[in-house]
């Protein structure tokens, strides 16, 4: 199984000066997208020595606005440049009406949405000339509009319009406590062959609701989804996120040693 | 598609209310592009 790591500012140097047992880093896409400056320097030197995949934060593929062809075009020319492994972002939608919020934001699971997706995937997968991965996302309200749960909404997302499902882990399980499901059942919901990255990270517990805050470590009960997870999507690649409290890089690395 | 860009618009107005948007990965980049959209 090929392990990741969320590329951070705070491990530039360190990951050039160690040069760490990792199979590649996760780069936050629009972080790199100006072309210029010390992130895109660092992030084409460590591209000599990591495959590179692309995370992204803004595609915004369920918004109803028409989809950003200069954001599109940014994109495709950084993936060219760092010879990306992969392309990713988010079932969600970020803004509308010409207005971002700059956060993930959870959508309806209806038929009118699972197609509005699909039909924004298939141009995305067409102007990039490959298929993209789209991860679940957190969230802290439902919508009575709900038509399906959200493993179904996904599932039937990913086989209408042929992409890949990144699947994280910690989001399932803050949905399931925020929400009040299984997490079992979303895994046996989710395609087998559709699901082609993990993503694992710490979150804060509320007690009446749980925050995916990415500052802490990943609890034991996350690590036993996961486990649990990786018996129903055996030698997914599993990437791990830290974007609060970001603790030196050979400590982040002994989060690995749960594997 | 009327009905869901009437559904986000009022989820803006309700989340800008009640959330605090502190962690924007990309947000320099995607406020430069805001406007591009076409």
């Amino acid at each position: 199984m090929r392990r990741g790591l969320g590329l951070r500012p705070l491990h530039y140097q360190a990951i050039l000066d160690q040069q760490p047992e990792l199979d590649f880093f996760e780069a936050i896409s629009e972080d790199f997208m100006h072309f210029s400056g010390n992130d895109y320097s660092y992030l084409k030197k460590i591209a000599k020595h990591y495959p590179i995949a692309l995370h992204g934060v803004g595609l915004s593929i369920g918004s109803t606005d028409p989809l950003n062809k200069n954001y599109l075009r940014d994109l495709k020319k950084l993936a060219k440049t760092v010879s990306a492994i992969s392309i990713s972002d988010h079932f969600c939608w970020t803004g509308v009406d010409g207005k971002n919020t700059h956060d993930l934001l959870p959508l309806p699971f209806t038929a009118e949405t699972v197609e509005h997706l699909v039909s924004r995937i298939q141009t995305v997968q067409d102007y990039l000339d490959q298929r993209i991965l789209l991860e679940n996302v957190s969230s802290y309200v439902t919508f009575t509009e709900n038509e399906m749960t959200e493993w179904e909404f996904i599932a039937s997302v990913a086989e209408k319009s042929d992409c890949f499902i990144l699947l994280d882990v910690n989001n399932i399980f803050v949905n399931a406590f925020n929400h009040g499901f299984n997490a079992q059942h979303y895994l046996q919901g989710i395609p087998r062959t559709r699901v082609k990255q993990f993503h694992l990270a710490g979150h804060k517990q509320c007690q009446t609701h749980i925050i995916d805050t990415h500052d802490a470590s990943i609890i034991n009960a996350v690590w036993e989804l996961y486990r649990e997870a990786d018996r129903y999507f055996p030698n997914t690649p599993l990437v791990i996120e830290r974007d609060s409290n970001i603790p030196p890089l050979e400590e982040l690395l002994l989060e690995f040693s749960e594997l | 598609m009327r009905a869901l860009k009437l559904f986000f618009i009022a989820s803006i107005l309700f989340l800008s209310s009640c959330t605090s948007l502190n962690y924007a990965p990309g947000k320099a980049y995607m406020e430069e592009s805001q406007g591009a959209a076409t």
